[in-house]
Protein backbone atom coordinates (compact mmCIF):
# COMPACT_ATOMS: atom_id res chain seq x y z
CA UNK A 1 0.00 0.00 0.00
CA UNK A 2 1.24 2.95 -0.91
CA UNK A 3 1.88 6.21 1.75
CA UNK A 4 2.52 9.68 1.79
CA UNK A 5 4.06 12.26 3.54
CA UNK A 6 1.99 12.05 6.54
CA UNK A 7 3.76 8.66 7.22
CA UNK A 8 7.39 10.34 7.07
CA UNK A 9 6.06 13.44 9.84
CA UNK A 10 4.71 10.02 11.97
CA UNK A 11 8.09 8.20 11.23
CA UNK A 12 10.13 11.67 12.69
CA UNK A 13 7.68 12.13 15.73
CA UNK A 14 8.45 8.28 17.03
CA UNK A 15 11.87 8.95 15.79
CA UNK A 16 12.57 12.12 18.06
CA UNK A 17 10.57 10.32 20.85
CA UNK A 18 12.54 7.49 20.82
CA UNK A 19 15.85 9.43 21.48
CA UNK A 20 15.85 9.59 25.79
CA UNK A 21 18.01 12.93 25.60
CA UNK A 22 15.83 14.82 23.08
CA UNK A 23 12.87 13.61 25.13
CA UNK A 24 13.82 14.62 28.52
CA UNK A 25 14.93 18.22 27.07
CA UNK A 26 11.74 18.92 25.34
CA UNK A 27 9.80 19.99 28.41
CA UNK A 28 6.72 21.01 26.19
CA UNK A 29 6.79 18.57 24.03
CA UNK A 30 6.37 17.98 19.97
CA UNK A 31 4.03 19.73 18.28
CA UNK A 32 3.14 20.04 14.34
CA UNK A 33 2.93 23.79 13.15
CA UNK A 34 2.64 25.71 16.33
CA UNK A 35 2.06 24.93 20.18
CA UNK A 36 -0.77 26.21 22.25
CA UNK A 37 -0.45 29.21 24.27
CA UNK A 38 -0.01 27.07 27.74
CA UNK A 39 2.61 24.63 26.68
CA UNK A 40 5.72 25.01 28.66
CA UNK A 41 9.47 25.43 27.65
CA UNK A 42 11.42 24.26 26.04
CA UNK A 43 9.67 22.48 23.29
CA UNK A 44 9.97 20.87 19.61
CA UNK A 45 7.71 22.09 16.61
CA UNK A 46 8.22 20.79 13.25
CA UNK A 47 6.45 21.50 9.75
CA UNK A 48 6.29 19.87 6.18
CA UNK A 49 6.86 22.42 3.99
CA UNK A 50 7.36 20.98 0.73
CA UNK A 51 6.95 16.82 -0.43
CA UNK A 52 7.13 16.80 -4.38
CA UNK A 53 7.30 12.86 -5.65
CA UNK A 54 9.12 11.45 -8.11
CA UNK A 55 8.22 8.67 -9.98
CA UNK A 56 10.68 5.86 -11.12
CA UNK A 57 10.02 2.69 -12.84
CA UNK A 58 8.08 0.59 -10.06
CA UNK A 59 8.49 2.64 -7.07
CA UNK A 60 8.01 6.46 -6.27
CA UNK A 61 10.92 8.91 -4.00
CA UNK A 62 9.18 11.44 -1.60
CA UNK A 63 12.01 14.03 -1.14
CA UNK A 64 10.25 15.64 2.28
CA UNK A 65 11.13 18.85 3.30
CA UNK A 66 10.56 19.46 7.01
CA UNK A 67 11.59 22.58 9.45
CA UNK A 68 12.32 21.10 12.57
CA UNK A 69 12.96 24.24 15.22
CA UNK A 70 12.76 24.59 18.93
CA UNK A 71 11.53 26.99 21.23
CA UNK A 72 12.56 28.18 24.29
CA UNK A 73 12.76 31.24 27.04
CA UNK A 74 16.67 31.66 26.12
CA UNK A 75 19.08 31.14 23.83
CA UNK A 76 21.43 28.55 25.28
CA UNK A 77 18.56 26.13 25.77
CA UNK A 78 17.17 26.70 22.54
CA UNK A 79 20.61 25.30 20.80
CA UNK A 80 20.69 22.70 22.87
CA UNK A 81 17.68 21.53 22.24
CA UNK A 82 18.33 22.32 18.17
CA UNK A 83 21.76 20.46 19.04
CA UNK A 84 19.82 17.62 20.02
CA UNK A 85 17.20 17.53 17.43
CA UNK A 86 20.44 17.63 15.16
CA UNK A 87 21.86 14.79 16.61
CA UNK A 88 19.27 13.01 15.94
CA UNK A 89 18.07 13.25 12.49
CA UNK A 90 21.28 14.44 10.82
CA UNK A 91 22.44 11.21 8.88
CA UNK A 92 19.44 8.94 10.92
CA UNK A 93 17.83 6.30 9.31
CA UNK A 94 14.26 6.10 11.09
CA UNK A 95 11.31 3.49 10.42
CA UNK A 96 9.04 5.30 8.18
CA UNK A 97 5.11 3.68 7.36
CA UNK A 98 5.62 1.45 4.02
CA UNK A 99 8.53 3.34 3.16
CA UNK A 100 12.18 3.11 3.02
CA UNK A 101 14.14 6.01 4.49
CA UNK A 102 17.07 6.86 1.96
CA UNK A 103 18.53 9.84 3.06
CA UNK A 104 18.07 12.41 6.58
CA UNK A 105 19.99 15.33 6.45
CA UNK A 106 19.64 18.93 7.75
CA UNK A 107 19.98 21.53 4.62
CA UNK A 108 20.19 24.48 6.42
CA UNK A 109 19.50 26.72 9.53
CA UNK A 110 16.57 28.52 9.92
CA UNK A 111 16.84 32.46 10.86
CA UNK A 112 15.14 33.91 13.68
CA UNK A 113 15.73 36.39 16.52
CA UNK A 114 13.58 36.34 19.62
CA UNK A 115 10.44 36.61 19.87
CA UNK A 116 7.78 37.50 22.31
CA UNK A 117 4.94 35.25 23.62
CA UNK A 118 1.66 36.41 24.52
CA UNK A 119 2.44 36.71 28.00
CA UNK A 120 5.07 39.23 27.22
CA UNK A 121 8.36 36.36 27.92
CA UNK A 122 11.20 36.64 24.97
CA UNK A 123 11.61 33.36 23.33
CA UNK A 124 14.09 32.38 21.05
CA UNK A 125 13.37 30.29 17.93
CA UNK A 126 16.33 28.01 16.70
CA UNK A 127 16.60 25.10 14.50
CA UNK A 128 16.77 23.79 10.64
CA UNK A 129 15.52 22.01 8.07
CA UNK A 130 16.17 18.83 6.91
CA UNK A 131 15.56 16.80 3.69
CA UNK A 132 14.20 13.77 4.26
CA UNK A 133 14.51 11.36 1.13
CA UNK A 134 12.12 8.19 1.25
CA UNK A 135 11.68 5.19 -1.87
CA UNK A 136 8.68 3.29 -1.44
CA UNK A 137 7.49 -0.18 -3.77
CA UNK A 138 4.32 0.47 -6.19
CA UNK B 1 34.60 20.57 -31.28
CA UNK B 2 37.01 24.13 -31.90
CA UNK B 3 35.83 26.79 -29.25
CA UNK B 4 36.99 29.94 -28.92
CA UNK B 5 37.52 29.76 -24.77
CA UNK B 6 37.39 33.81 -24.17
CA UNK B 7 34.52 34.20 -26.21
CA UNK B 8 32.75 30.79 -24.90
CA UNK B 9 33.29 31.79 -21.32
CA UNK B 10 31.53 35.16 -22.38
CA UNK B 11 28.46 33.78 -24.22
CA UNK B 12 28.22 31.09 -21.22
CA UNK B 13 28.30 33.84 -18.63
CA UNK B 14 25.77 35.58 -20.44
CA UNK B 15 23.41 33.08 -21.18
CA UNK B 16 23.56 31.68 -17.65
CA UNK B 17 22.89 35.08 -16.61
CA UNK B 18 19.78 35.07 -18.65
CA UNK B 19 18.76 31.77 -17.38
CA UNK B 20 18.93 32.46 -13.91
CA UNK B 21 16.92 35.36 -14.50
CA UNK B 22 14.49 33.35 -16.36
CA UNK B 23 14.63 30.74 -13.03
CA UNK B 24 14.08 33.30 -10.55
CA UNK B 25 10.89 35.06 -12.66
CA UNK B 26 9.74 31.48 -12.32
CA UNK B 27 10.07 31.27 -8.50
CA UNK B 28 8.88 34.72 -8.10
CA UNK B 29 5.60 34.04 -9.87
CA UNK B 30 5.30 30.60 -8.24
CA UNK B 31 5.56 32.23 -4.73
CA UNK B 32 3.47 35.09 -5.49
CA UNK B 33 0.46 31.95 -6.02
CA UNK B 34 1.50 30.37 -2.66
CA UNK B 35 1.79 33.70 -0.38
CA UNK B 36 -0.77 32.89 1.98
CA UNK B 37 -3.50 35.96 1.70
CA UNK B 38 -5.66 37.75 4.68
CA UNK B 39 -8.98 38.04 4.43
CA UNK B 40 -9.30 41.60 3.97
CA UNK B 41 -12.26 41.91 1.75
CA UNK B 42 -15.70 41.10 2.44
CA UNK B 43 -16.58 38.00 -0.27
CA UNK B 44 -19.70 36.63 -0.86
CA UNK B 45 -20.97 37.93 2.72
CA UNK B 46 -22.12 41.07 4.21
CA UNK B 47 -24.34 43.91 3.36
CA UNK B 48 -22.21 45.14 -0.08
CA UNK B 49 -23.54 41.54 -1.41
CA UNK B 50 -26.63 41.76 -0.29
CA UNK B 51 -27.49 44.48 -2.09
CA UNK B 52 -27.68 42.61 -5.52
CA UNK B 53 -27.32 43.30 -8.88
CA UNK B 54 -25.32 46.28 -9.80
CA UNK B 55 -24.22 47.03 -6.35
CA UNK B 56 -22.63 43.31 -6.77
CA UNK B 57 -20.92 44.56 -9.67
CA UNK B 58 -19.87 47.40 -7.79
CA UNK B 59 -18.34 46.05 -4.75
CA UNK B 60 -16.49 43.41 -7.12
CA UNK B 61 -14.99 46.69 -8.93
CA UNK B 62 -14.39 48.60 -6.06
CA UNK B 63 -12.28 45.45 -4.31
CA UNK B 64 -10.28 45.25 -7.47
CA UNK B 65 -9.98 48.75 -8.06
CA UNK B 66 -8.72 49.01 -3.93
CA UNK B 67 -6.44 46.66 -4.55
CA UNK B 68 -4.99 47.45 -7.68
CA UNK B 69 -3.84 51.34 -6.96
CA UNK B 70 -5.36 54.91 -8.11
CA UNK B 71 -6.30 55.97 -10.51
CA UNK B 72 -8.75 53.56 -11.27
CA UNK B 73 -12.16 54.06 -13.40
CA UNK B 74 -14.44 51.48 -14.67
CA UNK B 75 -17.02 53.34 -17.02
CA UNK B 76 -19.59 55.01 -15.65
CA UNK B 77 -20.34 52.51 -12.83
CA UNK B 78 -17.10 53.50 -10.12
CA UNK B 79 -14.75 55.62 -9.62
CA UNK B 80 -12.35 54.41 -6.40
CA UNK B 81 -8.82 54.84 -5.73
CA UNK B 82 -6.73 54.82 -1.98
CA UNK B 83 -3.97 58.23 -1.76
CA UNK B 84 -3.17 59.94 1.10
CA UNK B 85 -4.50 58.99 3.73
CA UNK B 86 -5.45 60.52 7.20
CA UNK B 87 -5.25 58.39 10.29
CA UNK B 88 -7.10 61.04 11.85
CA UNK B 89 -10.53 60.12 9.61
CA UNK B 90 -10.34 56.18 10.46
CA UNK B 91 -11.12 56.32 13.59
CA UNK B 92 -14.54 57.27 15.43
CA UNK B 93 -17.85 56.18 15.82
CA UNK B 94 -19.01 54.53 12.86
CA UNK B 95 -22.44 55.46 12.96
CA UNK B 96 -21.85 59.32 14.10
CA UNK B 97 -18.98 59.72 11.35
CA UNK B 98 -21.38 57.62 9.26
CA UNK B 99 -24.27 59.81 9.26
CA UNK B 100 -23.21 63.21 10.24
CA UNK B 101 -19.56 63.89 9.58
CA UNK B 102 -18.58 66.26 7.14
CA UNK B 103 -14.98 66.24 5.78
CA UNK B 104 -13.66 69.98 5.27
CA UNK B 105 -10.58 71.05 3.99
CA UNK B 106 -9.17 75.10 4.18
CA UNK B 107 -6.38 77.18 5.36
CA UNK B 108 -3.75 74.30 4.40
CA UNK B 109 -5.40 72.67 7.65
CA UNK B 110 -8.02 69.70 7.84
CA UNK B 111 -10.89 69.07 10.74
CA UNK B 112 -13.92 66.87 10.74
CA UNK B 113 -17.02 68.68 11.49
CA UNK B 114 -20.39 67.65 12.83
CA UNK B 115 -23.28 69.91 12.66
CA UNK B 116 -20.70 72.74 13.29
CA UNK B 117 -18.06 72.29 15.90
CA UNK B 118 -15.48 69.77 16.00
CA UNK B 119 -15.85 67.52 18.67
CA UNK B 120 -13.25 66.97 21.13
CA UNK B 121 -12.50 63.30 20.56
CA UNK B 122 -12.09 63.32 17.28
CA UNK B 123 -9.75 67.41 17.37
CA UNK B 124 -7.33 64.74 19.48
CA UNK B 125 -7.30 62.34 16.68
CA UNK B 126 -6.03 64.74 14.30
CA UNK B 127 -3.43 65.78 15.96
CA UNK B 128 -2.49 62.94 18.35
CA UNK B 129 -2.49 59.39 19.17
CA UNK B 130 -5.14 56.91 17.01
CA UNK B 131 -8.32 56.05 19.10
CA UNK B 132 -11.36 53.37 18.43
CA UNK B 133 -11.80 50.37 17.18
CA UNK B 134 -10.63 48.07 14.80
CA UNK B 135 -14.27 48.16 13.02
CA UNK B 136 -14.68 52.25 14.10
CA UNK B 137 -13.07 52.78 10.21
CA UNK B 138 -15.87 54.34 8.08
CA UNK B 139 -14.67 56.48 5.17
CA UNK B 140 -17.48 58.62 4.29
CA UNK B 141 -16.56 61.16 1.72
CA UNK B 142 -17.75 64.56 1.43
CA UNK B 143 -15.83 66.40 -0.68
CA UNK B 144 -15.76 66.75 -4.66
CA UNK B 145 -12.69 67.69 -5.96
CA UNK B 146 -12.93 66.95 -9.57
CA UNK B 147 -13.71 64.51 -12.17
CA UNK B 148 -12.54 61.71 -13.91
CA UNK B 149 -14.14 60.48 -16.97
CA UNK B 150 -17.64 62.39 -16.15
CA UNK B 151 -17.44 60.94 -12.32
CA UNK B 152 -17.52 63.00 -9.79
CA UNK B 153 -14.52 62.58 -7.59
CA UNK B 154 -15.15 62.47 -3.84
CA UNK B 155 -11.90 62.55 -1.46
CA UNK B 156 -10.09 62.49 2.07
CA UNK B 157 -8.61 65.40 2.68
CA UNK B 158 -5.28 64.64 4.03
CA UNK B 159 -3.81 66.28 7.69
CA UNK B 160 -0.27 67.73 7.79
CA UNK B 161 0.62 64.63 9.78
CA UNK B 162 -1.04 62.17 7.89
CA UNK B 163 1.67 61.53 5.61
CA UNK B 164 2.07 58.08 3.94
CA UNK B 165 -0.85 56.93 5.44
CA UNK B 166 -3.85 55.27 4.14
CA UNK B 167 -6.98 56.92 2.72
CA UNK B 168 -9.15 55.72 0.49
CA UNK B 169 -10.05 57.94 -1.98
CA UNK B 170 -13.52 58.65 -4.02
CA UNK B 171 -16.65 56.16 -4.36
CA UNK B 172 -19.35 57.19 -6.13
CA UNK B 173 -22.35 54.47 -7.59
CA UNK B 174 -24.29 55.24 -11.24
CA UNK B 175 -26.81 55.87 -9.07
CA UNK B 176 -25.65 58.89 -7.32
CA UNK B 177 -25.33 57.48 -4.12
CA UNK B 178 -21.57 57.25 -1.94
CA UNK B 179 -20.56 53.71 -1.83
CA UNK B 180 -18.72 53.31 1.48
CA UNK B 181 -15.56 51.18 1.23
CA UNK B 182 -14.93 49.81 4.15
CA UNK B 183 -18.64 47.72 3.85
CA UNK B 184 -15.80 45.91 1.11
CA UNK B 185 -13.37 45.24 4.11
CA UNK B 186 -13.99 42.54 6.61
CA UNK B 187 -13.24 42.89 10.01
CA UNK B 188 -9.27 42.25 9.88
CA UNK B 189 -9.13 44.16 6.51
CA UNK B 190 -10.86 47.59 8.23
CA UNK B 191 -7.89 47.15 11.21
CA UNK B 192 -5.59 46.40 8.93
CA UNK B 193 -6.05 49.79 6.72
CA UNK B 194 -6.50 51.73 9.96
CA UNK B 195 -3.26 50.67 11.40
CA UNK B 196 -1.58 50.72 8.15
CA UNK B 197 -0.81 47.02 7.87
CA UNK B 198 -2.58 46.52 4.71
CA UNK B 199 -1.82 49.39 3.00
CA UNK B 200 1.45 48.92 0.16
CA UNK B 201 2.88 50.77 -2.81
CA UNK B 202 2.62 48.74 -6.01
CA UNK B 203 5.18 48.86 -8.82
CA UNK B 204 3.76 51.89 -10.37
CA UNK B 205 4.11 53.57 -7.01
CA UNK B 206 -0.12 53.57 -5.90
CA UNK B 207 -0.95 52.88 -2.64
CA UNK B 208 -3.23 49.66 -2.37
CA UNK B 209 -4.99 48.37 0.17
CA UNK B 210 -3.97 44.66 0.35
CA UNK B 211 -1.41 42.02 -1.24
CA UNK B 212 1.33 43.50 1.11
CA UNK B 213 3.27 40.10 0.91
CA UNK B 214 3.04 39.16 -2.66
CA UNK B 215 4.15 43.00 -3.58
CA UNK B 216 7.64 42.21 -1.75
CA UNK B 217 8.09 39.03 -3.39
CA UNK B 218 10.90 40.68 -5.57
CA UNK B 219 13.93 39.53 -7.66
CA UNK B 220 17.11 40.28 -6.88
CA UNK B 221 18.83 39.70 -10.39
CA UNK B 222 21.33 37.57 -10.85
CA UNK B 223 25.40 38.59 -10.56
CA UNK B 224 28.47 37.20 -12.07
CA UNK B 225 30.67 36.58 -9.01
CA UNK B 226 33.90 34.21 -9.59
CA UNK B 227 33.01 31.37 -10.73
CA UNK B 228 29.37 32.10 -9.35
CA UNK B 229 26.35 33.07 -11.27
CA UNK B 230 23.60 33.77 -8.79
CA UNK B 231 20.91 35.66 -8.09
CA UNK B 232 17.71 35.92 -5.33
CA UNK B 233 14.21 35.60 -4.97
CA UNK B 234 13.34 38.01 -1.53
CA UNK B 235 10.24 38.71 0.24
CA UNK B 236 9.58 41.14 2.43
CA UNK B 237 6.42 42.68 3.66
CA UNK B 238 6.01 45.90 5.53
CA UNK B 239 4.71 45.80 9.31
CA UNK B 240 4.40 49.65 10.35
CA UNK B 241 5.23 49.84 14.05
CA UNK B 242 6.48 45.99 14.36
CA UNK B 243 9.76 44.36 14.80
CA UNK B 244 8.31 41.49 13.19
CA UNK B 245 9.17 40.95 9.72
CA UNK B 246 5.76 39.32 8.58
CA UNK B 247 7.33 37.19 5.37
CA UNK B 248 9.73 35.23 7.84
CA UNK B 249 6.79 34.53 9.98
CA UNK B 250 5.26 33.32 7.58
CA UNK B 251 7.83 31.58 5.94
CA UNK B 252 9.52 30.09 8.54
CA UNK B 253 6.35 30.31 11.62
CA UNK B 254 6.89 31.50 15.20
CA UNK B 255 5.42 31.30 18.16
CA UNK B 256 1.74 32.45 17.67
CA UNK B 257 1.13 31.31 13.72
CA UNK B 258 2.32 28.15 11.98
CA UNK B 259 4.37 28.21 9.07
CA UNK B 260 2.96 29.04 5.32
CA UNK B 261 5.90 28.46 3.40
CA UNK B 262 5.67 29.63 -0.23
CA UNK B 263 9.40 30.85 -1.02
CA UNK B 264 10.71 27.43 -0.57
CA UNK B 265 7.78 25.33 -2.22
CA UNK B 266 7.94 27.80 -5.16
CA UNK B 267 11.98 26.48 -5.64
CA UNK B 268 10.94 22.95 -5.02
CA UNK B 269 8.38 22.90 -7.72
CA UNK B 270 10.58 25.01 -10.37
CA UNK B 271 13.53 23.35 -10.04
CA UNK B 272 13.70 20.90 -13.26
CA UNK B 273 12.31 23.79 -15.17
CA UNK B 274 15.15 26.06 -13.53
CA UNK B 275 18.00 23.38 -14.66
CA UNK B 276 15.96 23.03 -18.29
CA UNK B 277 16.16 26.86 -19.00
CA UNK B 278 20.18 26.91 -17.65
CA UNK B 279 20.78 23.67 -19.91
CA UNK B 280 19.42 25.82 -22.60
CA UNK B 281 21.30 28.65 -21.75
CA UNK B 282 24.20 26.50 -22.17
CA UNK B 283 23.37 24.99 -25.46
CA UNK B 284 23.02 28.83 -26.90
CA UNK B 285 26.16 29.69 -25.52
CA UNK B 286 27.64 26.98 -27.16
CA UNK B 287 26.23 27.87 -30.37
CA UNK B 288 27.16 31.47 -30.25
CA UNK B 289 30.81 30.66 -29.22
CA UNK B 290 31.06 28.71 -32.37
CA UNK B 291 31.10 31.43 -34.65
CA UNK B 292 32.94 34.33 -32.38
CA UNK B 293 31.91 38.38 -33.73
CA UNK B 294 34.53 38.73 -36.91
CA UNK B 295 36.66 41.37 -36.18
CA UNK B 296 37.15 39.76 -32.52
CA UNK B 297 40.84 38.53 -33.41
CA UNK B 298 39.72 35.49 -31.22
CA UNK B 299 40.81 32.15 -32.98
CA UNK B 300 39.41 28.72 -32.21
CA UNK B 301 40.83 26.53 -30.04
CA UNK B 302 40.13 23.11 -29.13
CA UNK B 303 38.19 22.59 -25.37
CA UNK B 304 36.78 20.31 -23.41
CA UNK B 305 33.39 22.12 -21.95
CA UNK B 306 32.26 20.72 -18.49
CA UNK B 307 29.15 22.63 -16.84
CA UNK B 308 28.03 22.55 -13.39
CA UNK B 309 25.00 24.13 -12.62
CA UNK B 310 23.78 23.59 -9.48
CA UNK B 311 20.70 24.93 -7.12
CA UNK B 312 20.74 25.86 -3.61
CA UNK B 313 18.28 26.60 -1.04
CA UNK B 314 18.53 30.09 0.94
CA UNK B 315 21.00 32.37 2.48
CA UNK B 316 20.10 34.20 5.16
CA UNK B 317 17.23 35.90 6.80
CA UNK B 318 16.76 38.69 4.24
CA UNK B 319 16.80 36.23 1.40
CA UNK B 320 14.58 33.75 1.88
CA UNK B 321 14.71 31.79 -1.15
CA UNK B 322 16.51 31.86 -4.57
CA UNK B 323 19.16 29.86 -6.28
CA UNK B 324 22.55 29.65 -7.33
CA UNK B 325 23.85 28.50 -10.92
CA UNK B 326 27.64 28.01 -10.88
CA UNK B 327 29.76 26.95 -13.73
CA UNK B 328 32.75 25.31 -14.02
CA UNK B 329 35.12 24.75 -17.72
CA UNK B 330 38.16 22.38 -17.88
Amino acid sequence: MATTSAAIKRGIVRHARAQANLKAAIVGGIHEGFAPEKVKYPFMVYGLVAAPYGSLWGSRVIVALVDMLAFAENGVDASNVDQLILDAFDGAQFSVDGQTTLICRRIADIPGGPDVDSEGKKIYQIGGSYEIWTDQTL
Amino acid sequence: MALDVDYLILALTEGLKSGVNDGLRLIQSSAKELAPVRKIYKSGRGKTKSKGGPGVMSAKTAISAMSSGWPVHYGRQLVIGVQHPDRAFMSGSRSATHRGTKVTRGGGTTGIERGGQKSATQKEKIGGSIRGTANSYAPVVQSPVGRIGGQELRHWSTSPSGEGVLALRVIRKPSGGTFNPSDLLSSRGRYEVRTGRGVTTNEEGQQVVGGNLRQGIVVESAVANGDLIYGFVSASAHDPGRKHNYARDQEFGSRHNAAHPFLRPALRKNKEQILNLEKGAIARALKRAKRPPTGSGMTNRPVRLVARVSIVGWRSARNLGGFVSSREEA
